[in-house]
């Protein structure tokens, strides 16, 4: 039995880079990050819960491509996934 | 050969310089809430891999030395059936309208035609005096490039890896061109190695020295094609979904070295090799090293489709 330890973090920017990082390598992550602060016309700091849309309208077919429709659906859910208020 | 899905990442340089990242992006709408990432993707270990590795060739090599030939080459067959089933299970997670689908699934046959050759092979099958384990190796390595061509097609069309400018066109094409020099002096040598040794007389004479070019040119292409891929997915380094295409680059490039050994032997197939010494047993182990790498290459992509899927 695994011990689960999700990973916690602050910032919505930092989180979409934390969650791609394994699948994508960390150069990948971060492009894709600067894809959606293009595409949501924002600066990575100025990313919220707000632009979780644009973030998996802009990832969704990138990662379809790569892996699969259901492993994509899996991987935008856990960009999904908040935790409690800090 | 996966790690429990809930299993956090470990603390990689990567991570590192997300969370340097996080911190030079500093505050913002974010602050006051966490997110919270539960599943993260899992790939084999590359020590589990490496282990895989010795444990498929060592096999083979104390076999061959300690039981015979014939014991080296039913481990080796295992080997290759063991490949086709895991290219086989990674095609079964994707669905039909899945872009990855087409690559796997042509790689798939090509390595089922594998142990198909081998089993021709064996029993010695004619039709008309041609044997059809060279007529099916030809099949097998154009299915082979072809497996190259779609992975090179449906991994240039994702968005995250196709940017391009001048400059890395340029190098591109300076690559490439570099490979295809390779290839084309690697098919020379092999066309005057076969050619040296007097025009076929028979049918079947005929389609074993078209199969020996055709393996070669396909091994060469699918090596080039490999190396393509591996710059294609560079950007993805330090990620799971890099590993397959890694591994199948050096499968590639192994099996082109077998190729040239084959050649320079006289023999087509790795059965149909004599091996008397410790040099002739050298293609056979660096066929198995080729196929392990190849069910490696399934292998990761399995696991990390698994790990997400569950």
């Amino acid at each position: 039995m695994s011990v689960i330890k999700p990973i916690v973090t602050a910032n919505f920017a930092d989180h979409v880079v934390q969650v791609l990082t394994p699948l994508l390598g960390p150069h990948t992550a971060k492009r894709a990050l600067a894809m959606i602060c293009k595409k949501a016309g924002k600066e990575a700091h100025e990313l919220g819960p707000d632009d979780m849309v644009i973030a998996h309208t802009t990832l969704r077919p990138m990662l379809r491509t790569l892996i699969g429709n259901d492993v994509t659906v899996r991987v935008l859910a856990d960009l999904g996934v908040r935790g409690e208020p800090s | 050969m996966t790690t429990p899905r809930m299993t956090p990442p470990q603390r990689t340089s990567s991570h590192r310089s997300t969370a340097s990242l996080g911190a030079a992006l500093g505050p913002g709408p974010g602050d006051g809430s966490s997110f919270v990432m539960t599943r993260a993707p899992a790939g084999m270990s590359p020590a589990a891999a490496i282990l895989l590795i010795v444990v498929a060739v060592g096999g083979r090599v104390l076999l061959d030395l300690e039981l015979g030939i014939a014991a080296g080459e039913v481990w080796q067959r295992s080997v290759e059936v063991l490949t086709a089933l895991v290219t086989g299970a990674v095609v079964f997670h994707f669905a039909s309208d899945d872009p990855p689908r087409l690559p796997w699934t042509l790689f798939f046959v090509s390595m089922v035609i594998v142990p198909l050759v081998r089993l021709l092979s064996y029993l010695h099958v004619e039709a008309g005096g041609v044997a059809i384990a060279y007529v099916l190796l030809i099949i097998g390595n154009f299915f082979l490039a072809g497996t190259l061509v779609a992975f090179g097609r449906v991994l240039g069309s994702s968005e995250l890896l196709s940017e391009r400018t001048r400059d890395d066109r340029l190098r591109a094409t300076a690559f490439v061109a570099t490979l295809a020099l390779g290839a084309v002096a690697t098919l020379a040598y092999n066309t005057f190695e076969v050619a040296e040794r007097g025009l076929p007389t028979t049918l079947g004479a005929w389609v074993a020295a078209t199969a020996n070019l055709v393996s070669t040119l396909c091994d060469a292409f699918a090596f080039a094609g490999s190396l393509y891929l591996v710059w294609l997915v560079r950007p993805l380094i330090g990620g799971l979904l890099a590993r397959p295409y890694i591994l199948i680059a050096a499968a590639a490039g192994v099996f082109l070295a077998v190729d040239i050994l084959l050649v320079a032997a006289g023999a087509i197939v790795q059965t149909d090799l004599v091996a008397t010494s410790i040099t002739s047993l050298l293609p056979k182990w660096l066929g198995c090293l080729a196929y392990t790498c190849l069910a490696l290459a399934a292998g990761s992509q399995l696991a990390l489709l698994r790990s997400l899927r569950r």
